[in-house]
């Protein structure tokens, strides 16, 4: 009975929070639903992150790469009205995302490891934002802004997404789904050869796995997810600039996902909702907001150097039944929500 | 007895620095061949490039006829090569069962293996009941639920024996299997090499430092000094060769 209970309780906490967060454009303010869409797209960038640091074990520096490549892309379809369905341009961005980080990964990933690695990411990331900065068809330093929200036609039914309170329902759905995608891979084989290979690679070539070719798909994987994340994020802000590429947008995810805990799957989305709630309550308090929540960050980190959930599951944890091939990750899932 | 491994002229440089000079030597089927030499003569360098860790400059390797020289770890692993480290390599945050686990999944997915489902959501009941009895079998069964990195020494170095078991491999390279481990480790070791060795008919390449081992286990022996192969025969007739007395054994001998 209590076992079946724990097993309940991720999934029921899940929908309850979908549930909470659905419910936002009935009853929040303006503000406060702007500030939850931003949430979800820096939690579905967050996770798109940590697949590579938290499974995986490869750092990326550069993620906002990924992620601009996704907004622009989206932008400039939006902007001229390019005929292609909403959830095509989607697609298509989380494919030029994809393309970008299989290429990077196959022709860095086995040379490079390690902090190398991370610091080519950040370059490739620098010369993105230089590129945008340059180009007078991306609105160069200006970035483009007034972006059109768009509809979505479904036979002869159109799903109009112009308001915001539509916009942020679909953005959510779109969040939930992705992250509920990544959950899957991250807890079926491909989770576990990621797990085996964070945590001693020549063993796992010694299994037989083509490290390799792991290490491409899940940076392939992550810069699709955080391409995606990107897509769905510019007609909610509706202005991308070139600091979407910057390195300060770079870290935001790392900075989620360590906050929040890299040891388990839903870390980097509890490090974004509580860095988002930090950001947000300090914003009246001119000049030193930054640092107020800086200083938060830091003592978290300090006191809980496996994150918040980390923290959190380290308190209640038990030992991981046998037939459980996912590491640490599940465990501290199980506690935090997720959907079993 | 056919061959299980040829290698042939095969040498290994870094730069100006030798570590393997045209080394060139046969292993039967199901013999235990240990190489042995003292520190720095590259049996370790010699286990890097026949496992496909490091490329060799030059020679060639082949496994059961097939010239493997050029292929990867994993394609080597793929047709039969299995290996332990000096310090065993294990996944330390999963539990022994998940390591062996992880170990077979893999294995299911080997080319020319019937194909499993695409899409493995937990672990097939069969793969967990094959790794536990693979446990069972080297005397771990109580330790399927600890974490790897809480086991000892000994316990480890049995885990990593499993996982390499695991994927049914035809030669085992082992990288001396008694290092660090008691004495009652050490007897044990060598009874699970042997009846490993009788019940798989599996080929088994061994390095070590420990003589007594080495003279009860192997077959044959060669010893490498400087990179370059000094002898390779019957225990017996190497621990008699004169070379290998004034370079290796002499030495062991002082000191005794």
């Amino acid at each position: 009975m209590k076992a079946r209970l724990r097993r309940l309780a991720p999934p029921v906490f899940a929908l309850l929070v979908l549930g909470v967060l659905a419910s936002l454009p009935w009853w929040a303010s303006s503000a406060v639903l702007y500030v939850a869409g931003l949430t979800l797209t820096a939690g579905l960038f967050a996770l798109s992150w940590n697949l590579l640091f938290g499974y995986a074990g490869i750092a990326s520096f550069g993620h906002a790469a990924f992620f601009s490549i996704g907004a622009y892309f989206t932008a400039l379809a939006l902007q001229h009205q390019w005929p292609l369905h909403f959830l095509v341009t989607l697609g298509a961005a989380a494919l030029a995302g994809a393309v970008l980080a299989c290429l990077l990964g196959a022709l860095a990933l086995t040379r490079l490891s390690g902090i190398h690695f991370a610091v080519l990411t950040l370059a490739v990331a620098e010369v993105v934002r230089a590129l945008i900065s340059a180009s007078r068809t991306l609105g160069a330093e200006d970035g483009l802004s007034g972006l059109p929200r768009p509809d979505m036609a479904f036979g002869g039914w159109v799903l109009r997404l112009q308001s915001a309170a539509a916009y942020y329902l679909f953005l959510l759905a779109v969040c939930a789904l992705a992250a509920a995608a990544l959950w899957l891979l991250c807890h079926g084989r491909f989770g576990r050869v990621l797990n085996a290979l964070r945590q001693d690679p020549d063993r796992t070539a010694f299994i037989g796995l083509d490290v390799r070719r792991y290490r491409i798909a899940a940076f392939t994987i992550s810069g699709a997810v955080a391409a995606l994340a990107g897509a769905v994020a510019a007609p909610w802000t509706q202005i991308v600039s070139p600091e979407t590429a910057g390195w300060l947008h770079s870290a935001q995810p790392m900075l989620n996902t360590l906050l929040g805990g890299s040891g388990s799957f839903w870390g980097p989305l509890v490090g974004s909702v509580v860095n988002a709630v930090l950001t947000y309550s300090t914003r009246t308090l001119a000049g030193v907001s930054e640092l107020v929540s800086g200083a938060i960050l830091l003592v978290v980190i300090l006191i809980a150097p496996s994150g918040i959930v980390g923290a959190l599951s380290r308190r209640s944890s038990r030992p991981v039944a046998g037939e459980r091939t996912a590491a640490a990750p599940t465990s501290a899932a199980a506690i935090e929500g997720g959907p079993a | 007895m056919s061959a299980a491994l040829e290698v042939r002229g095969v040498g290994k440089n870094y730069g100006p620095l030798h570590v393997l000079r045209e080394v060139d030597f046969t292993v039967g089927t199901g013999e235990i061949f240990a190489v042995i030499g003292p520190n720095g003569a590259g049996k370790t360098t010699l286990f890097r490039v026949l496992t496909g860790e490091a490329a060799s400059n030059g020679g060639s390797v082949r496994l059961h006829g097939e010239d493997i020289t050029r292929l990867t770890v994993a394609e080597r692993v793929h047709r039969g090569v299995g290996r332990t480290f000096q310090v065993a390599r294990i996944f330390p945050e999963f539990t022994a069962l998940q390591n062996v686990a992880v170990a077979i999944e893999a294995r299911r997915r080997f080319p020319g293996q019937p194909r499993a489902r695409h899409w493995n959501w937990r672990p097939d009941p069969a793969v967990v009941a094959e790794a536990r009895a693979q446990l069972d079998d080297l005397g771990l069964s109580s330790r399927t639920e600890v974490q790897a990195r809480l086991l000892s020494h000994g316990d480890r170095k049995r885990l990593e024996f499993a996982l390499m078991l695991s994927l049914r491999p035809s030669i085992l390279m082992l990288d001396e299997p008694m290092a660090g481990t008691a004495a009652d480790d050490r007897q044990t070791m060598a009874e699970l090499i042997l009846k490993v060795r009788r019940e798989r008919q599996v080929t088994v390449v061994m390095t070590e430092h420990d003589m007594d081992v080495v003279f009860s286990l192997a077959d044959r022996v060669m010893v490498l000094n400087y990179g370059q192969v000094i002898a390779v025969g019957e225990p017996q007739a190497v621990r008699r060769d004169d070379k290998v007395r004034e370079v290796y054994l002499g030495r062991e001998a002082s000191h005794a």
